[in-house]
């Protein structure tokens, strides 16, 4: 039996196909001016080139841990249906050449700009497929291999690097399972998550059969200056009214881990702790969030109905 | 791994003149066909399978094992030359390299190379180990025997070349030539500005000038081993024109085919420039073995390694070699990958990687015919006894270092020294 | 082993994370405190008497700077060879110093690497720019360990320091603050992407040497570590034990647990790996993934490696702490002073210098663990000085120029550099010459030549004849320092021309030279220039460089 928990299959066929092989060329970075402003840090050297010692801080409260969560945890939760349904509006931008009528596209040594403007470069492995497993239907909705950027004539880029795959049963329990991994970067409008620049791992199981749906979430997640590491956020719509259990470690900006657990007893409450080198727990408080609807939210925003 | 703190003393150095008997010579007659070098004055080339070959597509067949995904070409095993190994469309060279060179071959199987990373693979396969200091098989066997008597002793005509205690032992062609542009001086126009080199009787001048300077620092060193250092500049500042001479009817561009350095390996092996050289095999097209996708591109690798060999088996026939036979009389080529390939498909009609690997040794020295070590229904290395190469579960289960000692062994080297651990070469490979 | 101070009662102090504020060059000879009493453990002793302070003077110039010394320093040693010490000291406000540390580290520390993982295609950067990203990249770790040796700050400032160094092109590319210096030029920055303030363990330049795969979980970067800032290698220990191919996940996960001697190992490398997850990418090739930190991936590490983060036994919390507990851990100054040791004795240290390098240990210590002081201690130990002391041990020799130091004195005496298509031919390995001179690749050949070859000696001539014919271009504008007053219709007849010769002779040996040598040369410029003199004097130029007291030192 294996001692550690799986290594998400994302990060297997990522890795391993990729480790120490002949290299694929990959995108290019965006130019520091396409980076949005919040990844950024705002430099405190003056043009005399002195840079001031970071001041002493305290631990985060409580309320620091919350605001934390509500914005990474919030309304707007990196999603499989945003970044697929971008990937593919701004494919759909080129021409039957560049990147392609199947949206997928390799072009590893050099760009390929459409007719309409749109430059492509890199890899998108798309596919979105219909399989057979068992005697089961399954839907791939995938970009394996998302290794691109894709710029606007605008100058807007969408930038990727990492892999997305989803596998829904087209049977009544509605299996399915998602991992998201690497880094992703929209500079346009439409996508908060995306503008303020992402950085997941994350692995979800889920069901959807008629009598509720059911979401297992974990992995590190990181929107903006937000970071979060979802040890356990486990969903059933019909149980405790829709609160999950979660148990998250979230981080500051001086690397300082910060636990917060909740839901155990359907309540919405939970302690703030940390826990300091010599294993000495300290209580900061506590912090109610209501998760119901982000999870509700991650069920329908993961949601890819069979094409046709 | 011993590590060594100075390189050891070298010895006068014998440089062949142009008339020495580079290029073919034609067949020789009345040569015993078997004669064989001594131990320290055979010579190697290694041929090294870049990426990680599939044993199952050329030279190990498991088509009797169902946990292997073997080829579904028509493939099938066959017994050539004394070996059974695959024999399938599209590599036809590999039955007719057997037929003609079967006996003269020892297979080593099932040593572990033990990483799954090309970068690290290819250190441990060369020096036994990761550890970032060691220097490799080839250059350990350089440093000794015949290899003190030749002016570059391991010649990298293109591959991996690791060197820590000697660097001064293994010399690169270089990937973009520049041994050869070093020879003819054309090195001076490969710069933004070219420039143009001294006139040969001006350069002959400044040759006999610092010929003078190194004798005079010599005999004015201070210590014994600054006499040393100053005298083997000078040597090798003499010994230029001796190894343009020697070069001057070889084409050393690094452009060259597989072919076509396995000739010049021939060439540096004959004219007792190198006991050592090394040629990389890239795969077809330069694709590499790294079959991740589409293991059926296996069969096009094999076929160029082994028409590669064919003509590098041909070459050493024809040659003569130091000990008066034929060159192969002299020379041992070890044909090695840095890994092999999983045993089943993967998602992509490929193969990932296998720590598991065998390795070829053909010529001098070799007992012709012997498999020496066998894989499992797991396709893992079996334990064996290295006197007899026979499986046993009390024997010694083969990684990278059991290779490097036996080819010591081969080279009239004691590998003990080489080796902090026990590590019995498998002398059942020696004739 | 004793525990640290908790670090939230250091924060709570205020004393703030360990950050150490910008990289500044100061001005001046740094002090070096002094080296105590012959019976005190930090007194290195009196530096063995010189045979010739000359050449000893060349042979620490140009291992600390990679230049020779000026005709003018060596007129004044000669003058008065007392000053030898307070010339050594002035070297720490050499120019070339900084670069000269970042290739005396890179000898041990392999950054300075050709295969990347991504190169300039995948910046849409012309191809021409491949040997300048490397570098860049390579070196970005190396010139801030450099920029702490001329700064003559702390040793300890290499793992605490939130500032590193960048080229502008670096911060195109790496998530960086921008720097304002011409192009090719170095400057310090600080990244913009949350990573820890822990110098060199959260350099980009160092995790792309060192990288990962999947199952390997960054214990190749944790041995790396451990190797490079407490010699401890843990590769360097051969075990034999009957284990399970690596092929078998399971079975290797399980001897890494119970398996007494991959535990041995393990116990300390599985903790220190669990750290260094923050720089885990999922797409091993992609710029994106690669050149940010990932902070939220930190709780990674503990999770797959099923370990709880330490080093070496102290429990941490995470990578930040490091910048704490690695000063703190007696093994770090040990394997500062092993090596600058092995970089300035050009050869590994032994169980032989255990004494020695107690002694420099304890000088580095007293000198607040600054390099310079330390290097400074280093020219006065017996291993040092060699065959240049007055009576020198018989197996004690010169060392050869290197690639970097040959490179420099052809810049310093003849303006000359070598480039094509925007790769050094001096510095690369693809279409140059850097292994063949002697250096390391950082892969493959990790040791400098001790001892020439063939291919050295065809590299010395190839590289000594372009030199001398670029030098012909300089001779006649008047803009040669090495041959002045002379210029290719210059004669023996023409006084000039013999101090011209007796100039050169200096700068590039640091000893005069004799009547014959010059009458040598002299006779050399008339056979190589008999057919024109242009000839002549790149032969004598070539022959120079060439020369064993020039290719030595």
């Amino acid at each position: 039996m294996s001692l550690r928990p799986p290594v998400s299959r994302l990060l297997l066929v990522i890795m391993a196909m990729q480790s120490a092989c002949a290299a694929p060329p990959a995108p290019p970075l965006p130019t520091p001016d396409h980076l949005p402003e919040s990844t950024v840090v705002p430099s405190s050297t003056p043009d005399t080139g002195t840079i001031e010692p970071v001041e002493a801080t305290d631990l985060w409260t409580a309320a620091d841990v919350e605001a934390s969560l509500t914005t990474l945890l919030g309304s707007d939760v990196p999603n499989g249906n945003d970044f697929i349904g971008l990937f593919r509006a701004l494919t759909s931008e080129g021409d039957s050449r560049c990147p392609g009528d199947d949206l997928a596209f390799t072009t590893p040594e050099s760009s390929c700009t459409s007719s309409t403007g749109w430059e492509y470069f890199g890899f998108a492995s798309y596919l979105d497929d219909i399989e057979v497993r068992d005697g089961t239907d399954v839907h791939i909705v995938a970009i394996p291999q998302a290794s691109f950027v894709i710029t606007a004539p605008d100058g807007r880029t969408f930038s990727a690097g990492g892999g997305f795959v989803h596998e829904q049963d087209l049977d009544s329990e509605g299996a399915w399972t998602q991992e998201f991994a690497g880094t992703f970067i929209w500079t346009g409008d439409g996508y908060p998550w995306m503008k303020a620049g992402t950085q997941l791992g994350w692995s979800i199981q889920g069901t959807r059969p008629a009598s509720g749906s059911t979401i297992r979430v974990h992995g590190p997640i990181a929107v903006g200056t937000n970071w979060v590491f979802v040890d356990t956020l486990d969903w059933d719509e019909n149980r405790c009214d829709g609160v999950p259990e979660a148990v998250l470690r979230i981080r500051d900006d001086l690397g300082r881990w910060y636990d917060w657990s909740a839901g155990q007893d359907c309540g919405t409450c939970g302690a703030v702790t940390f826990s300091d080198a010599s294993g000495t727990d300290h209580a900061l408080g506590d912090v109610c969030l209501d998760l119901s609807d982000t999870m509700r939210f991650i069920d329908e925003a993961n949601h890819f109905p069979a094409a046709g | 791994m011993a590590r060594r703190l100075s390189s050891p003393p070298l010895s006068r150095r014998q440089l062949i003149s142009a008339a020495s008997g580079l290029g073919v010579l034609g067949s020789i007659a009345g040569v015993p066909r078997f004669a064989r070098a001594a131990g320290s004055d055979r010579r190697f080339i290694f041929v090294f399978a870049s990426g990680g070959w599939d044993l199952t597509w050329g030279l190990v067949p498991m088509f009797d094992n169902d946990r292997v995904d073997t080829p579904t070409d028509g493939s099938a095993p066959a017994t050539v030359g004394g070996h059974v190994i695959v024999d399938g469309p599209g590599r036809p060279a590999v039955k007719s390299w057997f037929e003609r060179w079967g006996d003269r071959t020892a297979f080593l199987h099932g040593f572990e190379v033990r990483s799954v990373a090309h970068f690290n693979c290819r250190r441990i396969l060369f020096t036994g180990e990761a550890a970032s200091f060691g220097d490799d098989w080839p250059t350990l066997i350089a440093s000794e025997g015949v290899g003190l008597d030749t002016a570059l002793p391991h010649l990298i005509v293109s591959g991996p070349g690791y060197a820590s205690s000697f660097p001064d032992l293994a010399a690169r062609v270089g990937q973009d030539g520049q041994l050869g542009a070093l020879l003819d001086l054309e090195m001076l126009s490969r710069r933004d500005t070219p420039l143009s080199a001294l006139p040969s009787a001006a350069e002959d001048a400044v040759a006999a000038y610092l010929s003078n300077r190194s004798a005079v620092e010599q005999a004015a060193a201070h210590t014994a081993a600054g006499a040393h250092l100053y005298g083997s500049i000078g040597r090798h500042q003499d010994a230029i024109p001796d190894l343009e001479a020697a070069f001057a009817a070889t084409d050393i561009g690094s452009a060259g085919t597989f072919t076509e350095q396995l000739q010049l390996a021939c060439d540096v092996l004959q004219g007792g420039i190198s006991r050592c050289a090394l040629v990389k095999h890239n795969g077809f097209n330069d694709m590499t073995w790294d079959s991740h996708g589409g293991i059926e591109g296996q069969a096009l690798h094999y076929q160029d390694l082994f028409e590669g060999l064919e003509v590098l088996m041909d070459e050493l026939a024809v040659r003569r070699g130091p000990s008066g036979g034929a060159l192969l009389d002299d020379t041992c080529v070890v044909v090695l990958s840095e890994m092999s390939r999983h045993p089943a498909l993967n998602l992509t009609g490929g193969k990932d990687h296998w720590t598991w690997t065998s390795a070829m040794l053909v010529g001098s020295g070799v007992n012709g015919g012997h498999v020496a070590g066998a894989y499992d229904s797991d396709v893992f290395g079996m334990p064996i006894d290295p006197t007899t190469g026979l499986s046993t579960p009390s024997g010694h289960i083969l990684q990278a270092r059991h290779l490097g000692a036996t080819l010591l062994a081969l080279a009239d080297i004691d590998p003990g020294p080489h080796f902090s651990v026990e590590t019995p070469p498998v002398m059942s490979l020696l004739a | 082993m004793t525990r640290p101070t908790p670090l939230l009662a250091v924060w709570l102090l205020g004393c703030g994370s360990p950050t150490l504020g910008p990289l500044e060059k100061v001005a001046g000879p740094p002090p070096v405190v002094d080296s105590g009493t012959p019976d005190s453990p930090a007194f290195i002793g009196e530096r063995p008497e010189l045979r010739d302070p000359l050449r000893f003077f060349r042979r620490a110039s140009l291992d600390l700077t990679g230049h020779l010394p000026s005709p003018a320093q060596l007129d004044a040693l000669h003058a008065d060879p007392t000053t030898l010490d307070a010339h050594l000291a002035d070297l720490h406000a050499h120019a070339g110093l900084e670069e000269r540390m970042v290739h005396v580290l890179d000898e041990q520390w392999h950054l300075r690497f050709e295969a990347l993982p991504v190169g300039p295609s995948d910046y849409g950067f012309d191809p021409e720019l491949r040997y300048a990203l490397a570098r860049n990249m390579g070196e970005e770790p190396l010139r801030m360990m450099a920029r702490v040796v001329s700064d003559d700050r702390s040793w300890d400032t290499i793992v605490q320091t939130d500032t590193t160094m960048a080229t502008p092109l670096l911060t195109r590319v790496w998530p960086m603050e921008p720097v304002d210096v011409p192009e090719g030029e170095w400057a310090p920055t600080r990244w913009t992407d949350h990573r820890p303030a822990v110098g060199v363990l959260a350099s980009n330049g160092f995790w792309w040497r060192y990288n990962t795969t999947a199952f390997n979980y960054n214990r190749t970067r944790a041995a790396a570590i451990a190797r490079l800032v407490l010699c401890n290698d843990y590769l360097e220990f051969d075990i034999e034990f009957e284990s399970p191919s690596l092929t078998d996940a399971e079975g290797t996960e399980e001897a890494i647990r119970t398996n007494a001697s991959c535990v041995a190992c393990h116990q300390t490398l599985d903790p220190l790996s669990s750290l260094f997850f923050g720089f885990w990418a999922y797409d091993l090739y992609d710029p994106l993934e690669l050149s940010r930190y990932h902070p939220e991936r930190e709780p990674l590490g503990p999770e797959y490696l099923q370990v709880d983060p330490a080093w070496f036994g102290t429990p941490v919390n995470s990578l930040s702490d490091l910048a704490t507990v690695v000063p703190a851990d007696r093994r770090f100054p040990a394997c500062a002073v092993q090596t600058f040791s092995t970089a300035m004795w050009r050869r590994p240290t032994t169980e032989d210098d255990s004494t020695v390098q107690e002694s420099l240990l304890a000088e580095f210590e007293a000198n607040d663990r600054r390099v310079w002081s330390l290097l400074m201690a280093l020219t006065r130990t017996r291993a040092y000085v060699g065959d240049l002391a007055a009576e020198p041990p018989d197996d004690a020799r010169p060392r050869l120029l290197g690639p970097q130091q040959l490179a420099r004195v052809l810049d310093q005496t003849l303006g000359f550099d070598w480039h094509h298509n925007g790769e050094n031919q001096l510095d690369n390995d693809l279409t140059g010459l850097r292994v063949t001179l002697g250096g390391v690749d950082g892969e493959e050949v990790t040791a400098p030549k001790a001892s020439p070859d063939a291919n050295l000696a065809l590299a010395w001539r190839a590289v000594s004849q372009a030199a001398g014919r670029h030098a012909l271009d300089t001779l006649n504008t008047g803009d040669n320092p090495l041959l002045p007053g002379v210029s290719t219709d210059s004669t023996p007849d023409d006084p000039a021309f013999r101090d011209a010769l007796a100039h050169a002779w200096l700068w590039l040996t640091a000893t005069e030279a004799t009547s014959q040598q010059l009458d040598n040369l002299t006779e050399l410029w008339r056979v190589a220039g008999a057919t024109h003199p242009r000839e002549g004097w790149v032969a004598v130029v070539s022959a120079l460089l060439q020369d064993p007291l020039v290719v030595t030192y």
